[in-house]
């Protein structure tokens, strides 16, 4: 067994030369990664990079061609449904039983997944949709839907949380509360993996971040961490008080230019610009997040 | 194989409240209407009087094997189909429901509905219920439908929507319906109704509704559990395949 097979208590997830082919068409090709307790990892790419086929060989949906995927430290070959009992999963259609209740739709996952009526009400409150429990979900908007969703895939307090775009196509504050309903969950010790093409909910959310490109993992760190390694040409935008913009770039000369700004108080905005995850992105694969 | 009966009982109540949606509820309400209305449209031309026992035997076998063909096949598949429509399936089987679990669950409901649409032919049909061994019947109808439910479930996998499944359904409708109701009128198509389960059931009726009594030979018990098995055997291959969900 090589090292990255070797799982401790602390490792939720672990993937070691993964690859998928669809009939000859590569989707993964030799993906290794791991995931800790009290972690959020960003699995980010554009459509069809591997994101979802990730999820469906960690969650048992979907079998690798090659390589061994471990989760709990369990081999995903041998889970079965009981494997579902630890984990939650989220995806941009996970669906809901629009002609039950809002409240009925917990009930009957919460008797499944043998937990305390109790909860339905906790969570119901914490996401907000108290008011709406007697509401017929299929009336419900989508973002009310969206954490509806979510609180179903934490109803059972997982030890791990798949996450498959979720929040694609909600508004920007619908968005932030799940983000920090999953930060909330986080900081409980729940592992994450979430997928997204969305560099600023990855930049926000997540603890390290792998860029996917056509079945390769092209980056893995921390959103800083990358960013940083990327700042190769240092530069500073500025903007002074008489409205006058522009770019220096990172000399001694500059610098001097930079303090006498400062000193003589005409500095109004000064910006480092690192680039962004998405800048990232485009410079190692050659091609954009979307 | 280990089933939970937690799991087992929860996915039985949400499939028994799916049965009560309109698009479902409708086909054994149609099942009951139609042999009212057949009964009601026999008397008629009778000028009000006695139905004859050979057209009670009719009117009783086309109630049972619209009933088990349509309602065994159509619900069950369209039940199936929806789960999928509505992304529900996915996030229940990976709520921890084994495979087993919602094969069972999902094969429960429709069929308890169906026996019971079974019992209620009887008076509806205009056959006392003093004229039927009444074990035979439910046996010999519980097999039938037992295997209608587990076509339902095998055209389920393939049917990607409600109106798939409806289009899916068609064909073994036409068969294990039509054959058996036309088999008393064409001598060739009697040689095939022996062959299927629902052809023994239109015997079953007609025995009944002439008064004779009802004796299951080799081959009605081979047909009902044979095609049982079949279906059974055909559905496993199917999901060990495809699982529920053909991609």
């Amino acid at each position: 067994m090589s090292d990255m097979v070797q799982t401790n208590s602390q490792e939720m997830i672990t993937l070691s030369h993964i690859s998928k082919k669809y009939q000859t068409e590569p989707a993964l090709r030799d993906i290794s990664f791991r995931v800790g307790k009290g972690e959020i990892l960003g699995f980010l790419g554009p459509s069809g990079a591997g994101k979802t086929t990730t999820i469906k060989i960690l969650t048992g949906q979907l079998r690798q061609t090659s390589g061994d995927a471990y989760i709990l430290g369990r081999n995903t070959k041998e889970i079965d449904s009981s494997i579902y009992e630890q984990i939650g999963i989220v995806t941009d259609n996970s669906g809901i039983y629009e002609n039950m209740t809002v409240y009925d739709n917990l009930k009957y996952f919460a008797r499944i997944l043998n937990v305390d009526q109790g909860r339905i009400e906790e969570l119901l409150k914490r996401a907000g949709l108290w008011e709406h429990r007697k509401k017929q979900a299929g009336k419900l908007s989508k973002g009310q839907t969206q954490r509806l969703v979510l609180m179903r895939s934490v109803l059972h307090q997982p030890q791990i949380l798949f996450l498959d775009e979720p929040t694609s196509g909600l508004d920007p504050s619908t968005a932030q509360e799940i983000h920090g309903l999953l930060k909330e969950q986080r900081d409980k010790g729940m592992a994450i993996f979430l997928t997204t093409h969305n560099m600023e909910e990855a930049a926000k959310l997540c603890d390290r971040v792998a860029l996917l490109n056509d079945g390769n993992i092209v980056e893995i760190g921390t959103p800083r961490e990358i960013c940083l390694k990327y700042n190769t040409k240092k530069h500073y935008r500025i903007l002074l008080k008489n409205q006058e913009e522009f770019v220096l770039e990172h000399s001694g000369e500059n610098i001097k230019k930079i303090a006498a700004y400062m000193s003589d108080g005409e500095l109004e905005v000064i910006h480092s610009c690192e680039p962004t995850l998405e800048d990232v992105f485009l410079a190692v694969t050659g091609r954009e997040l979307r | 194989m280990k089933i939970c009966t937690r799991k087992l009982m929860t996915v039985t109540e949400m499939k028994t409240k799916a049965l009560f949606d309109k698009n479902v509820i409708l086909i054994p309400v149609m099942v009951l209407g139609i042999t009212v209305i057949m009964k009601l449209v026999y008397s008629a031309m009778l000028d009000g009087k006695e139905i004859p026992p050979m057209l009670l035997g009719v009117i009783l076998n086309l109630g049972l094997t619209m009933n088990i063909t349509m309602t065994g096949t159509v619900v069950t598949s369209t039940l199936l189909a929806q789960e999928k429509e509505k992304h529900t399936l996915r996030t229940l089987m990976t709520s921890s429901v084994s495979g087993v679990e919602f094969f069972l669950g999902s094969m429960i409901p429709p069929l308890a509905e169906i026996m019971l649409v079974n019992i209620i032919l009887i008076p509806l049909s205009g056959i006392s219920f003093a004229a039927i061994n009444l074990g035979m019947y439910v046996l010999a109808t519980l097999l039938a439908s037992l295997t209608s439910c587990i076509l339902g479930m095998l055209v389920g996998i393939f049917a990607r929507s409600q109106m798939s499944a409806g289009t899916l359904t068609t064909p073994l409708i036409l068969v294990f319906m039509l054959v058996p109701t036309f088999a008393s009128i064409v001598p060739s198509i009697q040689k095939v109704s022996r062959f299927l389960y629902t052809g023994v059931i239109a015997e079953m009726a007609s025995a009944y509704a002439s008064g004779k009594t009802f004796h299951m030979s080799a081959l009605h018990m081979i047909v009902l559990a044979g095609e049982i098995l079949l279906a059974f055997l055909l559905f496993l291959l199917c999901y060990k395949k495809n699982g529920y969900e053909k991609e």
